[in-house]
């Protein structure tokens, strides 16, 4: 996820400062000109949407395009990544990952652990496949929440969405390039929600207030309905408030809490973890825990969807990197960026951490030396093992070293062989030789040793791309 | 409360919002402010429309941008007679042969622009169209104009709105920033709301994303033409002090309590709102005058082109090259010192670059009165004497006007400004063309694009006809569609 925030930029900023353009001078905001098509996104800050039909080394990326005569071919020098317009998660059981892989080279997979010693790790990921990764690869493995499962991961299109703009008016809400953008009215959708869950997404907006509600557990996908029972925040620009909705009486007010918006930053990465078992709310801003509300009336949700509203006056906000989770138990996910550390370390379900050497993991226990002491850790008391980092031997990668985002599936690096509308082919370094279907990628990076921050000194953004960061 | 104390009292050198004032809203649109001044705006002039004056940024390559937003780098190579674009691109082995039915704009690279100037006139058109050149002739349907891009061009006089003879640019007294020293960077900036930073620099610009404040003594003449570039990132809200013996920010809040400090004016500027204060010691806070600009929300830049003259107690505000407001102090010229002082008041971002401090005439361009108050041709001279009548020609030296008894020839040296007659035009000259040209540095000129190559560009225009013009002096082409 991280990955694709850094790309707010660019056309990206060319688009909200239009938005903001056209806001400031009329209360509704029309949606800028649709798009269609694959995103290709180079480094320079330039994009170009079109169909890409094939990938490899001999000819490049090609992309066809209705304003060009020929089918275009690029090298991949440049290209920064690509987000396909097109892409479909492959089935999952509820049972195929309570485990969040992550490896030193920034491979990602969800999966069940089946084996770990000092020499491999084995997994069988979510798509199915049994892997069997050298030890010294991995850097973390997460113990997510019990029936963890990402239930939704996008934007990847406006379908699916119940959009209600102002009587009369035109949709208000529209979808562009993996984002979500609202001038006006709701924007709901059912995900089925009856367990605990989280939900993360980065909250955009050139406006100096932000203002919008969700209401979360809502059946009302139409509208803003505080006789549903379930719970609504406002956020605005630097606060936000929850109050909790019940069907017959009135809303309840649960409080506010202060968002940390440093530096004029026009966006921020909110979390919320609706825990069911612990009857708690607990919003995170920028992966900070802002608040945790306690409901002492028990946990109120009832409905299954989620709703937002823009309620800022026409001024657009931009959703994206929306990820929705369910769970079970009394521990949230954590779905925090990977706190690295220079030794092995265990994080147990307290939050308590100890550092020291793995040596073992047998009988379902985890083995950890630290100085003179043996620890003999239960792996359910266990929320995540970090490994320390072995000595970079990592060559410098091509321009065809890819990174392929999977929908709802993690992300996995390799050279990369061919690419068409059926199957795409490379070699990894740490999983081997491997093949998987084109439909299943959602956006493949290039180029993964460039820093983008060079590149974004050439995005025509006065401010250097737009972000603060 | 909150808003108004944004646009009326931020503004000032420092913040004074926090101080609680009552604000009360009368009718006829007066705002007083109850404190320890008065503050009374009385029927704010409104500046609905600026002109786009943004030039492309100086990329080393063409850039083509599409009306979905999608935009690429490279070169362009030609646009031949059907408007197809070649375009060659640095990853593509081949050129890009792209339709232009969904291209909005191509912006060329400065490193291809490469013309000197010497122009001295400036010509409008009736269809918002500009040209800068030297004025050759006029008769009774032309006026010719020798252009370093396009040589001579007759214009034709029906599309013609006015004529301004534009001076030779003095030396500029300072031109900057090159570097942020010798600049003063304020001690301590009391803001109601969020930390205090400094202003950084880099590449030739002023940065600030905290409240922040920069002052230098500019040694600013008595009759001084003041220019500035300004692009912000969500709310402008700057207060820049002019004239002032200050380079620490005054606070309008406390001044009587600050160190004491010689007058100055305030020259507030926000979002939407601009104002001009005298501020002295001991006087209460008054405006010169408000003005309304909403065509600033609309944009996240502007020029600015202020004009002093402590001999006729003047200010003027000009953005964009609009005249927007002339301020008349029935005090006295306030200014009592020749530093100014930029403080940014802490909301959004800004950027501060091409300030440029440059003695003046003390003449202002006149604005064109609207087509049904020109029955006739107006000349303005030197000394500020108008004509109306007939331009007959404009020949060797002298401009013969026909004024209904008399037909004086007037020496060329003497005119400054021609509002030219409106005239009726025909449908083929009141169509929208399909081109927009932005020549450098801030021209624009419409028209049929016919063809376009790396040594010329051919256009036809309804204000010339066909003329071939040099690249080299096109730094955009703006591509409309039905």
């Amino acid at each position: 996820m991280s990955r694709a925030r850094r790309n707010f930029s660019g056309a990206w900023t060319l688009v909200l400062g239009l938005l903001f353009c056209v806001s400031a001078s009329a209360k509704q905001t029309a949606a800028p000109p649709p798009v269609s098509g694959d995103l290709l996104q180079f480094l320079d800050g330039s994009a170009l949407h079109g169909q890409v039909t094939a990938m490899n080394t001999n000819t490049g990326v090609r992309v066809e395009n209705p304003n060009v005569v020929q089918p275009i071919a690029f090298k991949p020098n440049h290209v920064d990544f690509i987000r396909f317009s097109k892409a479909e998660a492959l089935p999952t059981s509820n049972e195929s990952g309570n485990c969040h892989f992550r490896f030193f080279n920034g491979d990602e997979v969800f999966g069940v652990l089946n084996s770990l010693n000092d020499q491999q790790l084995e997994l069988t990921a979510w798509f199915g496949s049994v892997l069997k990764i050298p030890r010294q690869a991995v850097q973390s493995i997460t113990f997510l929440s019990r029936g963890y499962r990402v239930v939704y991961e996008g934007p990847t299109e406006l379908e699916g969405w119940s959009v209600s703009g102002v009587p009369g008016g035109a949709s208000n809400w529209w979808y562009r390039d993996g984002s979500l953008f609202g001038a006006a009215g709701t924007l709901g959708r059912k995900f089925d929600l009856t367990n605990s869950c989280t939900v993360e997404f980065d909250l955009s907006s050139k406006a100096t207030y932000q203002n919008l509600m969700l209401s979360l557990y809502t059946d009302s996908i139409d509208r803003l309905d505080f006789g549903n029972d379930g719970y609504i925040f406002t956020f605005s620009a630097d606060n936000a408030q929850l109050r909790r909705a019940q069907r017959g009486v009135s809303p309840v007010d649960m409080g506010s809490a202060v968002l940390a918006h440093p530096d004029n930053k026009d966006r921020v990465h909110i979390t919320i973890h609706a825990n069911k078992e612990d009857a708690s709310i607990t919003l995170m801003a920028d992966n900070k825990v802002a608040k945790r509300w306690k409901d002492s009336s028990g946990f109120a949700a009832k409905g299954t969807g989620l709703l937002f509203e823009n309620i800022g006056g026409g001024q657009p906000v931009r959703i994206s990197n929306l990820r929705i989770s369910s769970w079970q138990g009394r521990f949230e996910p954590d779905t925090n960026p990977l706190t690295q550390t220079n030794a092995d370390s265990v994080l147990f379900a307290n939050r308590d951490r100890a550092q020291g050497k793995i040596t073992a993991f047998d009988a379902g226990k985890v083995s950890l030396t630290a100085g003179t002491n043996n620890l003999q850790v239960p792996m359910e008391r266990v929320r995540q093992i970090t490994f320390a980092p072995t000595p970079n031997t990592q060559q410098q990668r091509g321009p065809w070293e890819v990174r392929a985002y999977f929908l709802r599936g993690g992300m996995i690096s390799f050279r990369l062989a061919s690419w068409d509308k059926d199957q795409v082919s490379g070699e990894s370094s740490i999983f081997g030789p491997l093949s998987f279907q084109t439909q299943t990628v959602r956006e493949m990076e290039f180029n993964l040793d460039k820093r983008r921050g060079d590149a974004l000194t050439a995005v025509p953004d006065e401010f250097g791309g737009g972000d603060n960061e | 409360m909150n808003k108004f104390c944004a646009l009326m009292l931020c503004a000032g050198a420092i913040s004074s919002c926090a101080l609680g004032q009552g604000i009360i809203l009368r009718g006829g649109g007066q705002i007083q402010v109850q404190g320890n001044g008065v503050l009374i705006f009385n029927s704010p002039t409104i500046v609905n429309e600026l002109p786009d004056v943004s030039v492309p940024l100086s990329n080393t390559s063409d850039s083509v941008l599409f009306t979905n937003g999608d935009f690429l780098y490279g070169k362009l190579i030609s646009i031949g007679s059907q408007r197809e674009i070649r375009w060659q691109h640095p990853d593509s082995a081949a050129p890009i042969d792209f339709k232009s039915t969904n291209i909005t704009q191509i912006d060329l690279s400065s490193t291809r622009r490469s013309l000197e100037e010497t122009n001295n006139c400036k010509v409008d058109f009736v269809n918002s169209d500009s040209l800068k050149g030297n004025l050759i002739s006029c008769d009774k349907d032309s006026v010719v104009l020798d252009t370093v891009y396009a040589g001579q061009l007759r214009l034709s006089r029906a599309m013609l709105e006015s004529l301004v003879i534009v001076p030779p640019s003095q030396p500029a007294l300072f031109e900057g920033p090159s570097a942020i020293e010798g600049w003063a960077q304020g001690k301590s900036i009391a803001v109601p709301v969020g930390d205090s930073g400094q202003f950084t620099f880099r590449n030739g610009a002023f940065y600030a994303t905290k409240a922040a404040s920069i002052a230098r003594d500019l040694h600013l003449p008595d009759t001084a033409q003041i220019e500035f570039d300004l692009v912000w990132k969500s709310t402008l809200h700057m207060a820049i002090a002019l004239y002032t013996d200050s380079l620490q920010p005054v606070s309008l809040a406390s001044k009587e309590t600050a160190p004491d400090f010689g007058g100055f004016y305030s020259f507030q500027v926000n979002s939407s709102y601009l104002d001009m204060m005298p501020i002295k010691k001991k006087d209460p806070l008054k405006s010169l005058g408000a003005i309304a600009v909403p065509a600033l929300m609309q944009r996240n830049r502007a020029h600015f082109d202020l004009r002093a003259s402590k001999r006729d107690h003047k200010l003027a505000l000009l953005i964009n090259g609009v005249l927007v407001k002339e301020w008349t102090d029935p005090d006295g010229f306030a200014g009592q010192g020749t530093a100014m002082r930029f403080v940014h008041q802490g909301q959004g971002s800004i950027k501060l670059s091409n300030i440029r401090i440059r003695p003046w005439d003390g003449q202002l361009e006149q604005p064109t009165p609207a087509p049904t108050h020109r029955p006739t041709d107006s000349v303005r001279l030197a000394d500020g004497t108008r004509l109306n009548g007939q331009i007959e020609s404009i020949n060797n030296g002298k401009l013969s006007i026909a004024t209904g008894n008399s037909t004086p020839q007037l020496p060329i040296s003497q005119l400054r400004q021609i509002d030219f007659a409106s005239q009726t035009l025909s449908s083929a000259q009141t169509n929208s063309q399909p081109v927009k040209v932005l020549l450098t540095p801030g021209y624009t000129i419409s028209g049929q694009l016919e063809t376009w190559s790396s040594d010329a560009m051919t256009l036809t225009s309804p204000s010339f006809g066909k003329a071939k013009i040099d690249p080299k002096a096109v730094a955009r082409l703006q591509f409309t569609h039905d």
